[in-house]
């Protein structure tokens, strides 16, 4: 039997491959013919830069038909697709991060030929107490999200044991990267926006927040003209925001009079 | 505070078209027949009975009555007029219609809200503007745990010399909730839940003094009161402590990610993510989904086969009968066995002397043989008639009617012709048989 007849066996029975256990796939004429044996019946070899796996996926002319979309194809519902972006974002992302920068958390001191070899064999994880915790609103109850994650576990896109997540082969292979980075991307920023958007409104809520951010960039302590420099504010206004400041116990005032210096409360 | 009753709450419960409320006897019915006043706690929330009507009246028959009514009350108090005349309600309560408008006052005025005088015209009452600064907090805090409401409610009740019981109750409630709050983080391993908790640990944190110099003006006598203030005090003792471990744990947390490119934090994706639903999160997730080959199931009947005959040959062991018979007993050693010479000659000397009833110098007994076999004897003598010695031959030691008494401050004299060459001098003492001493 030829090597492209039991790589096409093996990638059809067992779905995804360890990419050390089909070298013959690095062999340019094993891979074109393998490729032409799936593509024959609408399949295609998915590989990528970052998974150690090698599988099969319908090809695009197949998956034009209504009949394969790809997450009702896989059983997979709203909540497990949901769990699915949470996961990439918590496991490929980092996995996609130590192959790029050849770094692992903690090990940053190591020489550079163990860097690479550590990065390609760093296994990021997260545990089920902390998916719980923070999308339990999202995904509804441990018990719930315990299912789905046995389900993603059957599918192959989850791994490990027990309370701790690892990724599986499929989360790298079955799930497009760029888009999944472009919707994280546009969430992050997003947010970030809305939390400046926010914190400008709580500073107009508190003038003395702007105030107190003064007082900082003077050192934590300035006299009143120093204030007025920094803060293009009347003289009257910053008296009467320093003395609400002060009744607060966020700043205290040090001197008299013309001496009189204001300083944050640390 | 004034908060006289300007309607009873039946009366303001019938305003509002609801099933008459029962009263307070009616309570028993809910207590076991048991009358209310019998229940502390019942007895505690009676003086909150003026309320009632106001609250009732302003959460109305539903949400709508109740945004109508709140919107109206606070135009009301935004307008600065001490008293509104008819023209002045239109104006300031411009975005009800006519019907709508009328409503609102009336059932303002009805439940204490609002009071008419003809002289001025309708203002708010003073129960009024009480349940509205109380209301007043709820909107924008609504929902934070803040503790800055209830460290000033305490100063507050320390001011005006009331009771400030019912504040460091709910302070205490809500640092032991902050102090689960920071157990359940750290099981958590999330780091996002992790420093939201410990934002809100750093808050309290910076609030601790103010709760401090608070709680040492709760007075002495107020016994009830300084118990619970001395809990908040270990409470926030421990929550130093808490604090500590929980920013260990962030730092610890930190260091499992990387520092993703493009400047982004593992946290703030994850903040990002829990902010969108589950049909926005399954969304991106159905778009990113690659059309997988799933492998089909392989089943061929050779392999059915196999497996149905290794599991009829499996090798399935009968499980063993169970003897329900009673075990034999436990072989028992005797006392005898086993126990060395020279201790069985000590316990026959030591038998005799309590036989005879005659005190015996240790000099006597103490030396014999070696003086190996001497400090055996002497070390033994030290269980001799202390009773609860044990088993065994410290058991038979003990249960020797007899007593060691040591002479002098213990310091040894010489012997002669004897295995020892200094004893600390002593007798052995038999005790009296019981009942002699009274004979």
């Amino acid at each position: 039997m030829d090597e492209a007849t039991l790589v096409c066996a093996r990638l059809l029975r067992e779905g995804t491959v360890p990419r050390a256990e089909l070298s013959a796939l690095d062999r340019p004429d094993v891979r074109s013919e393998v490729e032409r044996r799936l593509g024959a019946v609408g399949l295609v070899l998915a590989t990528s830069a970052y998974s150690e796996h090698v599988g099969i996926r319908h090809s695009a002319e197949v998956t034009a038909d209504g009949a394969f979309d790809a997450a009702s194809n896989l059983g997979l519902r709203a909540d497990a697709c949901a769990l699915l972006v949470i996961l990439w974002a918590r496991l490929v992302l980092q996995k996609r991060t130590a192959h790029t920068t050849r770094e692992i958390p903690g090990q940053a001191e190591l020489l550079g030929e163990h860097r690479t070899d550590a990065a390609r064999s760093f296994t990021p994880a997260v545990r089920f107490a902390a998916i719980v915790r923070e999308f339990g609103d999202v995904l509804g109850s441990a018990t719930h999200i315990r299912s789905l994650v046995t389900q993603l576990r059957k599918l192959g896109f989850a791994a490990g044991r027990g309370d701790v997540i690892e990724a599986g082969p499929l989360l790298e292979l079955g799930i497009d990267g760029e888009r999944m980075m472009t919707f994280i991307r546009r969430e992050v920023l997003a947010q970030l926006l809305a939390e400046r958007e926010t914190g400008a409104a709580a500073e107009d809520d508190d003038p003395g927040v702007s105030l107190l951010g003064a007082l900082d960039r003077l050192g934590g302590s300035a006299a009143i003209s120093d204030l007025e420099r920094e803060t293009k504010e009347k003289r009257n206004v910053l008296k009467r925001r320093l003395q609400m400041l002060i009744d607060e116990g966020r700043v205290r005032r040090e001197g008299q009079r013309g001496d009189a210096r204001y300083v944050k409360v640390t | 505070m004034d908060l006289r009753d300007p309607m009873s709450p039946e009366n303001a419960a019938r305003e509002e078209g609801a099933p008459t409320p029962d009263g307070w006897d009616s309570i028993a019915a809910l207590t076991g027949g048991e009358p209310p006043e019998r229940f502390e706690e019942l007895g505690r929330v009676r003086a909150l009975e003026p309320v009632y009507p106001l609250l009732h009246a302003l959460a109305g028959r539903g949400l709508r009555e109740f945004f109508v009514r709140a919107a109206a009350l606070e135009a009301l108090v935004a307008s600065e007029r001490p008293a509104f005349g008819a023209r002045d309600v239109d104006e300031i309560l411009y975005f009800l219609d006519e019907s709508a408008r009328d409503a609102t006052m009336k059932a303002l005025r009805a439940s204490g809200w609002l009071e008419h005088d003809p002289a001025e015209g309708t203002r708010i009452t003073d129960a009024g503007r009480w349940a509205y600064d109380i209301l007043a907090f709820l909107h924008k805090r609504i929902g934070e745990a803040e503790l800055l409401p209830t460290v000033e409610g305490v100063e507050y009740a320390l001011r005006i010399g009331i009771d400030p019981l019912r504040h460091l109750l709910s302070m205490r409630s809500r640092l032991t909730a902050l102090r689960a709050a920071i157990d359940a983080a750290r099981a958590s391993h999330s780091e996002v839940i992790l420093r939201r908790t410990a934002g809100r640990i750093s808050d309290v944190m910076k609030l601790s003094e103010q709760i401090r110099a608070v709680l040492r003006r709760v007075p002495v006598e107020n016994a009830p009161a300084r118990a619970v203030a001395r809990e908040v005090h270990d409470l926030l003792a421990r929550l130093h402590g808490s604090g500590s471990e929980l920013h260990r744990d962030v730092t610890e947390v930190g260091r499992q990610h990387l520092q993703l490119t493009g400047g982004l934090t593992n946290e703030q994706i994850v903040r990002a993510l829990m902010r969108r639903s589950r049909e926005e999160l399954a969304a991106a997730g159905r778009e990113a989904l690659l059309p997988i080959a799933r492998p089909p199931p392989l089943l061929t009947t050779d392999v059915v086969a196999s497996a149905a005959e290794q599991q009829v040959l499996r090798d399935r062991s009968a499980p063993e009968a169970i003897d329900w018979s009673e075990p034999p007993e436990a072989p028992r050693a005797s006392g005898g066995e086993g126990v060395p010479s020279e201790v069985a000659a000590l316990l026959q000397d030591l038998a005799a002397i309590a036989r005879e009833g005659r005190p015996v110098p240790l000099s006597d007994v103490v030396p014999r043989g070696s003086a190996g076999e001497s400090f055996l004897r002497l070390s033994l003598l030290a269980l001799a008639g202390v009773s609860r010695a044990g088993e065994g031959i410290a058991g038979r030691l003990g249960a020797l009617p007899i007593d060691v008494e040591a002479h002098g401050d213990g310091w040894p004299e010489p012997l002669e012709g004897a295995p020892l060459a200094r004893l600390t001098p002593g007798r052995i003492v038999p005790r009296a048989p019981k009942g002699s001493e009274d004979g």
